[in-house]
């Protein structure tokens, strides 16, 4: 059985260092507030949320049409269409893809359905040397540590930190920690690695079922280089990115980028509905549990289309980083679907939600994300997956919510003990509140002996 | 067809698996065009220069020419490519037998097919720049643009792309850039450092 992830300590020693948490929340905090800003610069902009929302719903209940669609087009401009039941077949798919093209070195853009298969871990396994293109990916990949945001890999760290993991793993000076500096050195390095490349491997925003291409976005340009220099180039896809028609695409894209980090649009869109001269384009479609998915009540998580703005707004998240979910999605998307990939692994997170709804409000596609975290924690307490202090809680509070008679007694009995506990144990470790607060001067009497007391005593008068 | 059937391909079951579980069907929505306030000239310009573009507004072709060849520097060490008619580089093609050749330019010059109002984006494919890694290995990019090819919005823009019939295209919107440190923005990231756009 999997090891059990513990976000709320992990995300606890995230807080207690407070420059890194600090920085984590300022950038986060801003992209939100920039999304905020351009959002109201559209007066449609609820309405293309609505829109596009429709528009995924309708592409995932006719998504084997749509699938077919696609890939008939791609074959027909000569792009090689391959299918992958599971993360282990998609790596299979790719090694061979690879080894048939005595692939020794490719570079790598982002992508999260990659990185869901564990894929550069495999293939480095195997002998392939793959370097990740993106700057932020790339800190991460020789960091040795998993992304922290699906769209800002490595935000969580400092520039003091990059400077330390380039002078170690690049060369660099350790001294020189400005970012513009560390981006020259990114860009020095990889330019290099471009030109030695044998293959690219990119994944995909949105496929289009109608005209067969492969829509890309991105802002460095690294993506667009890994799809167009080498001779071979390897897309993965997840089967939820397809959407019906070249006309819904402007749709998604006016809300991609102003979701996900309060801009216009991304410095790259790029659209490949055919190989170069020369080049030779394979696809693989993965569907790793997504059809398995479509059939159950969460099924309106495929939507989601990755721009990562409920992580920005979410108060956890922006505190916690997303390391601290150590999971492929992190915040509260990864809540709302880590469970699905392991039950017992995931099972504490999706109890790491305040329940403030903001990513559900924010969310440019609607993924209902407040309810299916909320559906995510009846299923991890009816299948027993739990912490033992959340069966212990919510035993004791389903005992003290049975009945009017139970809860006064509870409600007396917790202030006798908030009144007699010696202040030893009551702040002490077992009392986690206690950590950073001291407990409240107890009241003479319970809310419900004061109401008694003073309401109803006034509500008499009144009716008088 | 069974989902899990052993004897499919794993492109059939997994068609199958979908097929069995879709949701109930959803119509798709009418998306209505939508209308994008103010002058798209205006909103171009003021969109290129916010993602550190510069655009250089002249009244003819011509004399968007002159400018590049007075402002571009060609030399041994600055190596310019151009894919724009009444503009010469100093290297060719054939010069550049691999895509990633062009690693060694200095600057690529080429046509940019329409502009965007809205994100002040250049819609730009492999014959603007003769192949794509022209345009994304060079330092300094210079596209010319026809100002009556300025669209108001993104979808006023794919309202004339068929993306069926072109191997490849993108829209370029100011230079590439990245704010993965401390989410500190840098122009300049692994394209161009530069886009200069040549509005005639």
């Amino acid at each position: 059985m999997s090891r059990q992830v513990n976000q709320v300590k992990l995300g606890a020693e995230f807080i207690a260092d407070t420059p890194h948490r600090e920085s984590n929340d300022r950038c986060l905090w801003a992209a939100r507030m920039r999304r905020d800003k351009v959002a109201a610069t559209l007066p449609e902009w609820e309405q293309m949320r609505d829109l596009a929302s429709g528009i995924k719903e309708h592409a995932l209940s006719h998504l084997d049409e749509y699938l077919v669609q696609f890939e008939e087009n791609l074959a027909s401009r000569g792009i090689i269409v391959h299918w992958a039941e599971t993360a282990e077949d998609h790596n299979d798919i790719v090694l061979d893809i690879l080894r048939s093209h005595h692939v020794a070195t490719l570079t790598k853009g982002k992508s999260m359905t990659m990185d869901e298969c564990a894929m550069r871990e495999h293939l480095e396994s195997n002998g392939i040397e793959v370097n990740e293109s993106d700057l932020g990916e790339r800190i991460q990949q020789l960091d040795n540590q998993r992304d922290s945001h699906i769209v800002m890999p490595a935000i969580h760290k400092l520039r003091t930190d990059v400077a330390r993991i380039f002078a170690e793993k690049l060369g660099s000076d350790p001294a020189n920690d400005d970012p513009t500096y560390l981006n020259s050195v990114m860009r020095a390095d990889m330019r290099k690695r471009y030109v030695k490349a044998q293959a690219g491997m990119i994944g995909c925003n949105y496929a289009v079922a109608e005209t067969g291409t492969i829509v890309m976005c991105s802002n460095e340009g690294d993506v667009d280089i890994c799809a167009t220099v080498p001779p071979l180039l390897i897309v993965t896809i997840g089967i939820e990115k397809v959407i019906p028609k070249q006309s819904d695409l402007p749709l998604f894209l006016r809300l991609l980028s102003r979701s996900s980090l309060g801009y216009d649009i991304t410095q790259y869109t790029s659209h490949i509905s055919a190989p170069a001269p020369g080049q030779e384009i394979h696809v693989v479609m993965l569907d790793n549990g997504r059809s398995e998915r479509l059939g159950q009540s969460y099924w309106p998580v495929l939507k989601c289309m990755r721009c990562g703005t409920c992580m920005n707004t979410c108060p956890v998240f922006r505190r916690t980083s997303g390391i601290s979910y150590d999971a492929n999605y992190m915040g509260p998307l990864g809540l709302a679907l880590m469970p699905s990939y392991d039950l017992h692994r995931y099972a504490r997170l999706p109890f790491s939600c305040t329940h403030c709804g903001s990513c559900g409000d924010v969310c440019p596609v609607k993924v209902p994300l407040p309810e299916l975290i909320f559906y995510w924690r009846q299923v991890v307490v009816e299948n027993q997956q739990s912490l033992i202090s959340h069966d212990l809680e919510e035993g004791l509070m389903g005992a003290a919510l049975r009945n009017s008679t139970n809860l006064q007694h509870a409600e007396k009995l917790g202030l006798w003990a908030l009144r007699h506990t010696p202040s030893a144990i009551a702040e002490s470790g077992i009392n986690p509140w206690a950590e950073w607060h001291s407990n409240p001067v107890p009241p003479e009497q319970t809310f419900r002996e004061w109401y008694k007391d003073n309401a109803c005593h006034n509500d008499k008068k009144t009716d008088k | 067809m069974t989902p899990h059937n052993k004897s499919l391909t794993a492109r059939e079951r997994i068609l199958a698996r979908v097929r069995a579980n879709r949701p109930n069907s959803v119509e798709h929505p009418e998306v209505p065009v939508f209308a994008i306030d103010g002058d798209p000239l205006k909103d171009f310009i003021s969109h290129v220069e916010g993602f550190d573009g510069k655009v250089i507004d002249v009244d003819t072709r011509e004399s968007a020419l002159s400018w590049l060849r007075e402002n571009v520097k060609q030399s041994d060490s600055s190596l310019v490519y151009s894919a724009a008619d009444g503009y010469e580089g100093n290297i060719t093609l054939d010069r550049l037998p691999s895509p990633a050749d062009a690693h060694i330019l200095q600057a690529c010059v080429g046509d940019g097919i329409l502009g965007i109002g809205e994100t002040g984006s250049v819609l730009v494919d492999p014959e603007t720049f003769g192949r794509m890694a022209n345009g994304l290995f060079a330092i300094d990019l210079y596209l010319l643009l026809d100002r009556s090819k300025i669209v108001p919005g993104l979808q006023d823009a794919y309202a004339q792309m068929d993306l069926s019939k072109v191997q490849y295209s993108s829209l370029f919107s100011g230079p590439s850039a990245t704010a993965d440190i401390e989410a500190v923005h840098i122009t300049g990231a692994q394209g161009p450092v530069s886009l200069t756009i040549l509005l005639y």
